[in-house]
């Protein structure tokens, strides 16, 4: 017995993705050409899942601003928001967000998995509840279980099923403790939307509160871009909205903001924002340009949308089993990881750089081969990922 | 008045048969995950037809301290006199 015995099976899902001569997991940007496309292990491919829905990765303007925050503030903080990492930048993206979302308050994190993460840690504990979305990202999982607070699941996008939870939590004989319901905008494993509309309502009659995770829907869904809660018309109901930066504005980040003043709080009590160091200047200063970008070009929503139809329909067309709505994040599920397997070798060897999702990452137990489209791409690259698709057999 | 724990474990036998679409040997020393090779994702979907079979919210949090069908059926019993 040794101490990585217990990671045997991690290993057998490695040994089992070798046999396709494809390292899906260890595929290796060697120069990025754009941002729909780079060489990655030798070979130059179309990056057909990199979640870049607004393609800003390479925009001029956060060039040149990340390369000014450099040369006048060096290449890191190197420390933490409490102690000396609070540079005025950092004040006034979050000044920015929360005015972008029409919120009272905003906290920065250095990345989405420790904003997402550190708020469910934090904001319900032990005597609160925990209603989550069965197919709920990783970092809220993680965090969960470090909250303290009971943990119900709910069956993922069902209304109904979490009323049934939250009527069952009402006969509970101890009723003192907060509920917190968890949600995502946009899940990242299908694409589907949450009907945030009934959640929200269902949040009000059962007096609870709602955190919306808007990773893959923000700078997508809303007249705005403010992600799904707008879409839905139900801003006022999320109590908390949480994100990244890592996708529509092409850097890396998170953030929570509220119309409770009290968020800011949560700044003296969130171990994700407390034992980090802060996001550099350069990384500030891209994102700042690009949360600017979002709100100025509607027109790239707008793109992003036209690829996600054509995309999506296009498999639809040619029988593949895709998500339940069309969405920029586009899956093909398959029946057997071995499949998905030899389907992304078979795509990367025609220069289409997907992911593969395998369980346990996978929702379902179905492995995934997944596209996140974007406004960058252009209708011969939705094209050409489509024809490459054609060529795929059981 | 609450179920008692035989009931409860034997109504917990019959739906884990249900949910596994196979007939495997259980008991109250049976492990889920050691014994019957559950996942932790397969584990987590069987507490969400617990929680239907017995009308109760079971909070996922109670599972890292429970091994055996006997320690599920004995927090199911405490769940369904709360």
């Amino acid at each position: 017995m040794t101490i990585f015995d217990k990671f045997a099976q991690h290993q057998e899902v490695f040994e089992q993705l070798g046999q396709h001569n494809a390292m899906p997991f260890g595929a290796v940007t060697e120069r990025v050409l754009s941002p729909t496309e780079a060489i990655v292990n030798g070979r130059q491919v179309i990056l057909a899942g990199t979640n870049n829905y607004l393609g800003l990765t390479f925009e001029p303007e956060a060039i040149a601003a990340a390369q000014r925050a450099v040369a006048e503030s060096g290449t890191g903080t190197t420390g933490s928001r409490m102690a000396n990492g609070t540079f005025a930048e950092h004040i006034e993206l979050e000044r920015e967000l929360a005015d972008y979302f029409d919120k009272k308050a905003a906290i920065l994190f250095s990345t989405g998995y420790s904003a997402t993460m550190g708020m469910s840690a934090t904001l319900a504990g032990p005597g609160d509840v925990i209603l989550l979305d069965a197919d709920s990202h990783a970092s809220i999982y993680d965090g969960i279980r470090l909250s303290g607070a009971d943990i119900i699941r709910f069956r993922h996008n069902d209304p109904a099923d979490l009323e049934k939870r939250l009527r069952r939590l009402e006969k509970r004989d101890d009723k003192s403790g907060d509920t917190l319901i968890i949600v995502e905008g946009i899940y990242s494993m299908l694409g589907d939307v949450a009907p945030l509309a009934e959640i929200a309502g269902l949040k009000r009659e059962y007096d609870a509160y709602l955190l919306v995770d808007e990773a893959h829907s923000m700078g997508v869904l809303g007249e705005n871009g403010r992600g799904a809660a707008e879409a839905a018309g139900i801003e006022d109901d999320a109590d908390f909205v949480v994100g990244t930066f890592s996708k529509s504005l092409g850097s890396i980040g998170g953030y929570c903001v509220s119309d409770h003043a009290e968020l800011e709080r949560l700044r003296l009590a969130t171990r994700s924002y407390i034992f980090t160091a802060s996001a550099s200047p350069s990384i500030i200063a891209s994102t700042r340009t690009a949360l600017k970008i979002v709100r100025q070009r509607p027109e790239l929503r707008q793109r992003l949308w036209e690829n996600a139809h054509r995309l999506y329909g296009s498999l639809q067309e040619l029988n593949f089993h895709v998500g339940p709505q069309v969405s920029p994040v586009v899956a093909v599920r398959t029946e057997s990881s071995e499949t998905a397997v030899r389907w992304w070798s078979e795509l990367f060897d025609q220069g289409i750089f997907v992911n593969l999702v395998v369980p346990p990452a996978s929702p379902t137990g179905y492995s995934l081969l997944r596209c996140s489209i974007g406004a960058a791409h252009s209708p011969e690259q939705v094209d050409r990922i489509v024809a490459a698709y054609a060529t795929l057999t059981e | 008045m609450a179920d008692s724990y035989d009931n409860v474990l034997n109504r917990l036998i019959a739906l884990i048969i249900r949910v596994l679409n196979r007939n495997v040997p259980l008991s109250e020393e049976t492990a889920l995950q050691a014994d019957v090779g559950m996942t932790s994702l397969q584990v987590m979907e069987l507490v969400l037809e617990i929680e239907e079979e017995f009308d109760i919210s079971f909070p996922l949090n109670r599972l890292p301290d429970i091994r055996s069908l006997g320690e599920l059926s004995q927090e199911i019993v405490t769940l369904l006199d709360q």
